[in-house]
């Protein structure tokens, strides 16, 4: 089936701000977000930039915008979403690239928040 | 849990985490590594923005993980692409064991996602196209218990054979039902959770298509039990440069990994590494670095951004994972070890010629995983060639021409090393302490 898949893309070198971009893709209802993007990143565009690595829902890296909400493009698939799929950058943290978004002051609060306690 | 723990006590102890700086090169001092340099530090390409950092350091610990993503069904991370491996080799340090890669038997059917060995464990069966236990066949006492690289194998001949599950008959089936709800959702989460997202399989009411997958070098950077890096059959030590967790290879697990052995690397010789780094660099003298270190990985990583004509590295990295999935996988001949070996040459050529579209300097993945497909093929050369090789069968080194174990000629760790013309490969003899060797019956 045929997917209609809208990317808010920003390339810092480029671009003045972030601008969607449209691409059609061939797609399985079981094929997950990441592989739609991997298949735009291998056959139509090889600057469309995103983390990604466990790839099954475990380390996170690829969490984004999906339709509306905050997801991991690597459990979220084309069934549950429906033809028209939009991907942006995760809420609340600052550009870098594409998908990908900051993550140091994340990884700053991560003593403050997880202190571990003196024994 | 390890992963939370480890990473929290580290923030803790104020470790500084370079976050995102990926390795490019090994630096030594007083020769190159294979050579008697010892460890003088690293070079970090910072993805963030392209810079590149050179890192001096008393001692490096390369735990860099596996190199899965050679083969077309794997467990691993994306990440998993050898790059500590590739380095040393780089710098003529040999790489041992490369031809004993465990393959896990229960991947999710196309993905290669890990069912855990829990749900044999808590009596789940294997199940061909006839419905049959096939597992009766190869280890009847064991059956679907038997070491990985055996129930590996019956999977896949009998795949092979036509007795496969499913419309292509390309799999077996994984069944749980019979252990009913309780079992499965309280003991088995991940499983069923995998089954029903990837799959969108019910392992409650249905069996879950099942193949084997590439899971675990047994392999990789030489070391002594001390994690120091080694260079040859007499063991000479690397001095500064440690290695633990699967990029290493001390040998623990010999031709074969046990399931959960792999925590061993982890919490044994990682924490030794640490110990013997620290001894170490109390002793050591702050090594020296010329300015120009980086160069020569500068100019390796512009001509591949620069480049205006040529392949592509990803359909050529799929060729590389289709080419190692088939001919150097679960099972062996010599002739499908041959055509590996030519065919990771040929992809090595063509390699030197690859375009990468995004010139970008900010957030290059493109670049990245072009700079990682070398790194795989570094790791598939040397087990293609580190395979047809060893012309025996041991552990999880399996092949039809050469069905038994040879003792005589090949108890022995293979210690491939780069070469102009292909790998050459010299052996270094097993250490034989408290446990002989014996046939594997089951």
């Amino acid at each position: 089936m045929q997917v209609n898949l809208r990317i808010l893309r920003f390339d810092p070198e480029r671009d003045a701000a972030p601008h969607w971009e449209s691409y059609r893709v061939e797609a399985e209802p079981m094929d997950r977000v990441l592989n739609l993007l991997t298949a735009v990143k291998a056959e139509q565009d090889d600057t469309l930039t995103f983390r990604r690595s466990c790839a099954h829902g475990i380390c996170g890296s690829d969490a984004m915008l999906i339709n509306g909400r905050n997801r991991l493009a690597c459990k979220i698939r084309v069934d549950q979403l429906g033809k028209k799929i939009s991907v942006a950058p995760l809420t609340g943290l600052p550009v870098v690239k594409d998908l990908v978004v900051d993550m140091d002051t994340f990884l700053l609060e991560v003593p403050r928040r997880h202190a571990v306690p003196d024994r | 849990m390890i992963l939370q723990t480890l990473y929290q006590n580290c923030i803790k102890a104020g470790v500084h985490f370079y976050d995102e700086y990926h390795v490019v090169d090994l630096l030594f001092e007083g020769g190159d590594g294979g050579d008697g340099g010892r460890a003088a530090g690293v070079v970090g390409y910072r993805i963030a923005d392209g810079e590149l950092h050179t890192f001096g350091a008393k001692a490096v610990l390369l735990a860099t993980g596996g190199n899965g993503r050679m083969f077309s069904i794997t467990s691993n991370a994306h990440s998993l692409t050898g790059d500590g491996m590739s380095l040393v080799y780089r710098h003529g340090i040999p790489l041992e064991d490369m031809e004993f890669y465990q393959f896990h038997p229960t991947g999710l059917y196309g993905l290669g996602i890990l069912l855990s060995e829990a749900a044999r464990g808590e009596g789940g069966t294997l199940l061909n196209g006839d419905g049959e236990r096939f597992m009766s066949r190869y280890a009847p006492k064991l059956m679907e218990l038997a070491p990985r690289d055996m129930v590996s194998r019956a999977i896949y001949l009998e795949i092979r054979d036509g007795r496969g599950a499913g419309p292509k008959k390309d799999y077996v089936l994984l069944d749980v039902r019979h252990l009913g709800r309780a079992v499965i959702e309280e003991k088995l989460p991940d499983i069923t959770d995998f089954a029903r997202v990837y799959l969108g399989v019910e392992p409650l009411t249905e069996p879950v298509p099942t193949v084997p997958t590439a899971h675990y070098a047994m392999g990789g950077i030489p070391t002594d039990l001390r994690t120091r890096v080694v260079r040859d059959e007499a063991n000479t030590v690397v001095e500064g440069l440690f290695s633990a967790g699967e990029a290493a290879c001390v040998s623990v697990h010999g031709a074969n990994r046990l399931g959960t052995n792999s925590l061993v690397d982890l919490l044994v010789f990682g924490r030794r590494a640490g110990r013997e780094m620290a001894a170490y660099c109390r002793a050591a003298e702050v090594p020296s670095i010329a300015s120009d270190v980086e160069e020569p990985v500068r100019s390796e990583l512009e001509a591949l951004r620069t480049r205006p004509e040529g392949e592509s590295p990803t359909a050529l990295k799929a060729e590389l994972a289709t080419l190692m999935m088939d001919n150097v996988g679960v099972f062996r001949t010599a002739k499908m070890m041959s055509a590996a070996v030519a065919g990771v040459a040929v992809i090595k050529e063509r390699y030197a010629r690859v375009r990468v579209r995004d010139t970008g300097r900010v957030f290059n993945t493109d670049l990245l995983e072009a700079r990682e497909l070398g790194y795989l093929i570094d790791g598939a050369e040397a087990m293609a060639t580190s395979a047809i090789g060893r012309t025996e069968s041991r552990g999880a080194h399996s092949r039809d021409d050469y069905p038994e174990r040879d003792d005589v000629n090949f108890l022995a760790h293979t210690l491939a090393y780069r070469g102009e013309a292909g790998p050459s490969l010299r052996y270094k003899p097993v250490t034989i302490t408290r446990f002989e060797p014996k046939p594997r019956t089951y």
